[in-house]
């Protein structure tokens, strides 16, 4: 009787355990799957976000050099020669038309401003200056910056040139206010959890959607994904890219980059909020 | 013995769906309350782009904010006891429509540990409510309207859009730091343009009508008001003595315009509010106010009234008008 019953019993514990394991590992294989699945879904939704704010910010920037170089290649030329008065008249059409668009100048051939209007500084003919010459042979981006009122602003340069032998004539010089662009970009955007930032070719912070971190220039080449960036790596959003960011929190980073501006956009979520 | 069981079974079955209920409700997303002060009606613009500009950022109010708001209705002494009476409710953040909210909600709220935000403050440095732009140094932060810089850029739009202007009476508060910061710059930059500018230093509404008389204005060209909070309740007066006496104000803000003014630049109300929102979000959000540096306004516009233009007779020049991005007909 004492042999049943601990057959019974080890029947019966056996029947348990074997119930029980399989189902627990089956249920822990399971979550796993699931988690895995979850995080590729969260960086593919990332993937598509960062290369949806890369674009609009390639795209705002891009569309105001297109604004003023269509006009600079139709009446570039001819503005150049004409009075002050029409000088003045014609970029404060671009000031007004432009949002972004902080200041803009018209430069001669040697990169000296002719005219030149602010929405902030009043300008006298004595405040006319001269940029370097050199930069009328670029077109695009030729400088970010700083002002002393922590906006952060870009630089533009579009050359006039002479529409048969394309010998430049002078050029546009544009400052475009980059804070109010990403502030744009970011309430279009930044309902998303986790942090929006953009970075340069040297890993230096540019924009981020907490502008404080620019004015610190906080360090943040130590994200995988910038690091990514920096090294010219393509990031396919396939595998999740799990890093500790330069805040010192897992995150799930992604990138996209800037074409039109040589920077890129990044996106890091935290692995606990996702 | 079997329907023990059951029973004991059942309680254990409504025990775990009452618990589990409770948890539920208690993981609904929390409800911020936003306490928000204003000194005039003339902010209620302000509270409208404010409020829309959190919505923007998926804050909508009733489902994720509730708003209160407290006016004083024109009366300065107000302000302190307002302020006094929001920090009470303990709102989630605290909001100051102006500069002079700022202060009074910065008075009231002290050692509160209630973060504050202001949605469009003139010279927030010079008057103490921020140590710097970039490090504001307490629980207060926000967007400076920038109307004491923007001065000598209204001067200069004024000349624009009226050159034949050489003579600019200057209305300004000498008591509060927009005050005297516009009038340093707006010296500068009339000598810069080669205007000669007459100041009148006004006080009060008393000193306002003492002051400013056809005697006064005779000879100039147009009026420039500088920021402060006792110009700003002096709008109406100072546009009836303009009608009057057919000279030009050049004014601060759109609603100026609007109002009656021949023009205005710098941030309108409604933006300034838009704006301040987002810093809002940040402070809801968990960021400390310490560590969000002061904006300074991101859309700056002309605006041309063009029926006071008729009105008063006035020959606009098309460098000028070219920049207005609002033209009031």
């Amino acid at each position: 009787m004492k042999i049943w019953n601990r057959i019974k019993v080890k029947v019966l514990a056996f029947g348990i355990t074997m119930s029980i394991l399989p189902l627990a590992s089956l249920g822990y294989l399971n979550v796993r799957t699931a988690e895995q699945d979850l995080l590729m879904s969260i960086q593919q939704r990332n993937t598509d976000l960062v290369k949806g704010i890369a674009t609009d910010l390639g795209q705002l920037i891009t569309g105001i050099e297109d604004k003023i170089s269509t006009a600079g290649n139709i009446y570039g030329e001819t503005l150049l020669q004409q009075d002050r008065e029409s000088q003045e008249k014609f970029l404060y059409i671009f000031l007004r038309d432009i949002p972004a668009v902080e200041d803009l100048s018209l430069l001669n051939s040697r990169g000296i401003e002719v005219m030149r209007v602010s929405k902030r500084e009043v300008i006298t003919p004595q405040k006319l200056s001269q940029v370097d010459p050199k930069l009328l042979t670029q077109k695009g981006m030729v400088k970010h910056y700083l002002t002393a009122d922590q906006r952060t602003m870009v630089s533009l340069i579009i050359p006039i040139k002479n529409r048969l032998t394309r010998e430049i004539k002078g050029g546009f010089y544009v400052q475009v206010n980059l804070r109010s662009i990403m502030n744009k970009i970011i309430t279009r955007y930044g309902n998303q959890k986790g942090a929006i930032f953009v970075v340069n070719r040297d890993g230096k912070l540019i924009a981020h959607e907490d502008f404080s971190q620019v004015l610190r220039q906080t360090p943040v080449s130590s994200s995988l994904a910038v690091r990514q960036f920096m090294e010219g790596k393509e990031n396919a959003g396939r595998i999740p890219l799990r890093y500790v960011s330069f805040t010192g929190e897992e995150v799930l980073g992604v990138y996209a980059p800037i074409k039109q501006l040589g920077w890129a956009a990044v996106v890091e979520i935290p692995v606990r909020e996702a | 013995m079997g329907k023990k069981v059951i029973y004991i079974l059942m309680l254990l079955t409504g025990i775990i769906v009452i618990l589990g209920c409770q948890i539920a409700s208690k993981t609904e997303p929390t409800k911020w309350s936003v306490g928000i002060l204003a000194a005039s009606n003339a902010k209620a613009e302000k509270i409208v782009g404010f409020k829309q500009g959190l919505a923007d950022l998926g804050i909508t109010e009733g489902k994720d904010v509730t708003y209160i708001i407290l006016n004083a209705q024109g009366e300065r002494e107000q302000l302190l006891p307002l302020a006094r009476k929001l920090v009470h409710e303990k709102p989630d953040v605290l909001v100051a429509t102006g500069g002079v909210e700022a202060d009074a909600l910065k008075i009231a709220a002290e050692n509160q540990n209630i973060p504050i935000v202001f949605i469009g403050a003139a010279s927030t440095v010079q008057r103490g409510i921020v140590k710097s732009f970039i490090d504001p140094g307490a629980q207060i932060t926000g967007v400076d309207n920038y109307h004491a810089e923007l001065a000598g850029k209204r001067l200069e739009l004024l000349k624009k859009l009226l050159p034949y202007v050489q003579k600019v009476i200057v209305i300004y508060d000498p008591n509060v730091p927009p005050g005297y910061t516009s009038l340093k710059i707006v010296q500068n930059t009339a000598k810069d343009l080669g205007i000669v500018i007459k100041t009148i230093a006004v006080s009060s509404r008393t000193d306002f009508k003492t002051k400013l008389n056809r005697q006064s204005v005779q000879n100039y060209d147009a009026i420039l008001p500088l920021s402060s909070f006792l110009i700003e309740t002096l709008t109406q007066d100072l546009l009836a003595f303009s009608w009057q006496n057919k000279i030009p104000v050049m004014g601060i803000i759109e609603q100026e315009a609007d109002r009656g003014y021949f023009a205005a630049y710098g941030v309108s109300m409604y933006n300034q509010g838009y704006q301040g929102a987002r810093i809002v979000a940040k402070v809801l959000q968990g960021q400390q106010p310490k560590q969000i540096p002061v904006e300074t306004p991101d859309n700056l516009e002309l605006v041309v009234n063009l029926r006071t233009v008729e009105r008063l007779g006035l020959k606009l020049n098309e460098t000028g008008l070219n920049f207005a991005r609002i033209i009031i007909k």
